[in-house]
């Protein structure tokens, strides 16, 4: 029964984007057009189809119907919740779910702007919000239906399936359940979701950008909301890396939470190509320069996207996140190769329109800041793009294997890293147009000594490591700017004014969010900055095989491993190994890593024990359980926890940011004083 | 205390910091780290998803990191160690690929973005010399555009 709501909603989905892009193609050819036309069924019929697939899905999952070919290999009786809920996108299939839900409620944002604004440019965005969206219903239809009635079961999953729904069903009486690594951390339901809305979400500036040029009307107005829906869309994508890191930090037992893994590389992507476009977005806005370029930037993030998913989907690469193999990787090259050659076409043809005359003063100055910025944001991407897809490349040409791995991504990662924090502490003080040395030098000064007196501080009580040095040096300076800044224009204002200082930098958050949104997202990058820096440098390890009784120092703590333990659950069991930590003789904490065994799964799944402090984590991994003793991986990680508070800090900055639609900049003369 | 002065002292205290950093970096010692664990960290488990010996839990993983310590052991180089390691275990790759005519592309690609960019951004500039060295123009109003 599932297997038919499913599939009718499926259908409705392809029906609905096919209605929905037609009207809305003819909706914008003209200004009258596009203000009589009414988008509202067919808008209405692809939400709900987005959400009526899903729900499907989830309901199917939580009443274990496994005549449904996605439920019958995906899904067990015994997954607990919130595990049998998340498990629609542990998959391949469910995740193209997952995509069209999120795709239809943005083509319904859109949409509810198109009623708004009813223009021409608002109606083209639907019309490409709907070509997108048919592409991927229609994919989900064909060779990622997760709706398949299972007509010959297998003894844990299903043979052969159908795509024709109330066809004789056979179901096999229980499943494997969800891949292990996915059902062992609760981060594995929030992370996708999040990471998804930020990665679809720029569909949206995409849409906006080819209707402007569609429509031959490039301009301020597409840049506006491209740059809002792209603000948006990086503050969700921000926060699903963030998530995903912490879901590797806590699951994956090696203490990493970046491993340049070629999915990560992936979301990591378009997710520079954003960055640099919120700040080229600037540039443009004030002084009506890189219009072209900022057309290139958004059709970028988004093609990279696309080739995410392709990459995530097809097979070619073997990593903790990647879906088995599937018809869908060459069909996703395909919508790849036909959104490149598209767009740019589209690109070429309105290339005089898109043309601006002004040109640049003086590299001093924001704006050349801000080239330099999407300079060594751009780089950054190719360095990934190239060490991502040319291994790929490579093999299929002439079966070499060559692996690019985190060596190569460091070593030309650090310095692009420091090159952007140093961009990120003198640009937001450059005046527009040319900046005279003199006040670029007052408004710096100060900051530069409070972070060369932490530099010295660092070295002098911590450590004399380079690298963590010079990244501590950076991070303070880029804080101190920002906030020296703030400061001295919020006490300048008070004074004249006679209110508080504290009323000032209110006043000046709510007038120009998107700078100073932008300013907090800044010190957020130095948070992790410093966090990056001193969790993999001053980390120590060690690897210690133990007896019940035995104690062993490490970071200042005795561990004492006390006992084995081993306990049943429904869907696994699950043998760890108590580990008193002691410091000074004085009780800190019981310490329980622990090893997971899925009875459908070959390898054993670890849970790190993680002790968390001001100081740092202790983190504690079991490689192997036997009764004469166990090996525990030892490893700390100071300051990890500014990893964490670093990203959330950036999304705060995000948000603030987002809300920079409709405030106009009064505030912009005094920040030239 | 005259401005002049002030700022000249301020110059000199952040010279002298300067001085202090870098003279300190430049002497210091290199960070002893874990050698085994830098040479595993290079060379791909063969049997995992993409991680390196040194991080993975898998046994052969394992078994190869214990490889690599008596590479140690015996005073092998980190290059030997891992050309012995990838002669014993076929299934294995470096996960830092050396430079040769197949793989040049991973730095080259990157480089002629940086160079390209970097024309690009100083031709923007140069079509106008003569406004380079104009004094700033009038802040304000001007800009609001």
């Amino acid at each position: 029964m599932f297997s038919l709501f499913g599939t009718l909603a499926m259908l409705a989905g392809v029906g609905s984007a096919a209605v929905l892009l037609v009207q809305a193609i003819r909706g914008s050819m003209s200004d009258r057009s596009a203000a009589e036309v009414d988008l509202r069924p067919a808008a209405v019929g692809l939400l709900g189809s987005g959400i009526a697939a899903m729900a499907v899905l989830e309901l199917a999952l939580i009443f274990d119907d496994f005549t449904v070919s996605y439920v019958a290999d995906h899904h067990s009786v015994t997954t607990p919740f919130p595990f049998n809920i998340a498990t629609a996108w542990a998959a391949l299939e469910g995740s193209i779910v997952l995509w069209c839900l999120v795709l239809s409620a943005f083509t319904w944002f859109v949409f509810r702007s198109h009623e708004r604004s009813r223009d021409r440019l608002g109606t083209g965005a639907v019309a490409v919000m709907a070509l997108v969206s048919l592409f991927f219903f229609a994919l989900m239809v064909t060779v990622s239906n997760p709706f398949e009635t299972c007509v010959e079961a297998g003894a844990r999953s299903c043979v052969t399936s159908s795509p024709i729904p109330l066809v004789a069903a056979d179901a096999p009486a229980d499943g494997n359940g969800p891949n292990a690594l996915l059902q062992n951390h609760i981060l594995m339901a929030a992370h996708p979701p999040l990471l998804y809305v930020g990665y679809i979400g720029l569909t949206v500036p995409f849409a906006f950008a080819m209707s402007a040029l569609a429509i031959g009307l490039p301009g301020p107005e597409w840049l506006r909301r491209s740059k809002r829906w792209t603000t948006i869309a990086w503050s969700f994508l921000t926060l699903g890396i963030v998530l995903g890191g912490w879901w590797a930090y806590e699951v994956l037992s090696w203490g990493g939470y970046w491993a340049w893994d070629p999915v990560e590389n992936a979301s990591f992507m378009p997710w520079l190509l954003a960055t640099a476009f919120i700040h080229s977005a600037t540039v443009q806005q004030r002084r009506s320069m890189l219009q072209a370029w900022n057309f290139v930037l958004v059709i970028g993030a988004f093609a990279l996207t696309i080739l995410g998913t392709f990459l995530t989907r097809s097979g070619t690469i073997v990593s903790v996140h990647s879906f088995t193999q599937s018809a869908i990787g060459p069909v996703l090259l395909g919508f790849l190769a036909f959104v490149l050659v598209g767009s740019f076409t589209l690109f070429a043809i309105r290339a005089p329109v898109v043309a601006q005359p002004s040109r640049m003063d003086s590299l001093s100055s924001r704006e050349g800041s801000l080239l330099y910025n999407n300079l060594m944001l751009t780089v950054y991407a190719f360095v990934v793009l190239v060490g991502t897809v040319y291994p790929m490349v490579l093999e299929a040409f002439n079966g070499d294997l060559v692996r690019v791995g985190p060596p190569f991504y460091n070593r030309l990662a650090v310095p692009l890293s420091f090159a952007l924090l140093l961009g990120m502490g003198i640009g937001p003080v450059m005046p527009w147009r040319v900046a005279r040395p003199e006040l670029v030098w007052k408004r710096i000064h100060l900051p530069l000594q409070i972070a060369l007196t932490a530099g010295a501080a660092v070295i002098l009580f911590t450590t004399d490591v380079g690298l963590i040095v010079v990244t501590v040096i950076l991070a303070v300076f880029l804080i101190a700017v920002s906030a020296r800044h703030l400061l001295s224009q919020a006490a300048h204002a008070a004074g004249i004014k006679g209110t508080s200082t504290s009323a000032e930098v209110r006043r000046m958050f709510s007038m120009d969010p998107g700078y100073w949104g932008g300013q907090v997202s800044h010190a957020g990058v130095a948070l992790i900055a410093i966090g990056i820096a001193s969790a993999s440098l001053l980390a120590s390890h060690t690897q210690v095989t133990m007896e019940p009784g035995d104690t062993v120092e490490f970071a200042g703590y005795e561990l004492t491993y006390e006992t084995p333990f081993t306990r049943t659950e429904p869907q696994r069991t699950v043998s760890g190994a108590t580990i008193i930590a002691e410091r000074d003789g004085e009780f800190v904490t019981e310490l329980r890593p622990r090893q997971n065994v899925y009875p459908n799964f070959a390898q054993p799944v670890g849970t790190p024990e993680i002790h968390s402090t001001l100081g740092g984590d202790l983190y504690v991994t079991l490689r192997r359980l036997s009764p004469e003793g166990i090996v525990v991986d030892l490893d700390t990680s100071p300051m990890m926890w500014l990893v964490w508070l670093g990203g959330l800090v950036i999304v705060a900055g995000g948000v603030i940011s987002a809300k920079a639609r409709g405030v106009r900049r009064r505030s912009e003369a005094m920040e030239h004083v | 205390m005259s401005d002049r002065l002030r700022s000249r002292l301020s110059a000199l205290v952040t010279v002298l910091l300067l001085a202090f950093v870098t003279i300190s970096l430049v002497t210091a010692e290199p960070p002893s780290q874990d050698r085994a664990r830098e040479i595993g960290s290079l060379v791909r488990c063969p049997v995992c998803n993409g991680e390196s010996i040194a991080e993975s839990p898998a046994p052969l993983a394992q078994a190869m990191m214990d490889v690599v310590r008596e590479g140690i052991d015996d005073g092998l180089s980190d290059e030997q160690i891992i050309d012995g390691l990838l002669t014993a275990y076929t299934d294995s790759q470096r996960l830092d690929p050396e430079v040769s005519a197949s793989t040049l592309a991973l730095w080259v690609v990157p480089a002629s973005a940086l160079v390209i960019g970097a024309v690009l951004i100083v031709g923007e500039i140069r079509r106008r010399p003569d406004r380079i060295d104009q004094p700033a123009a009038p802040v304000g109003a001007a800009e609001q555009t």
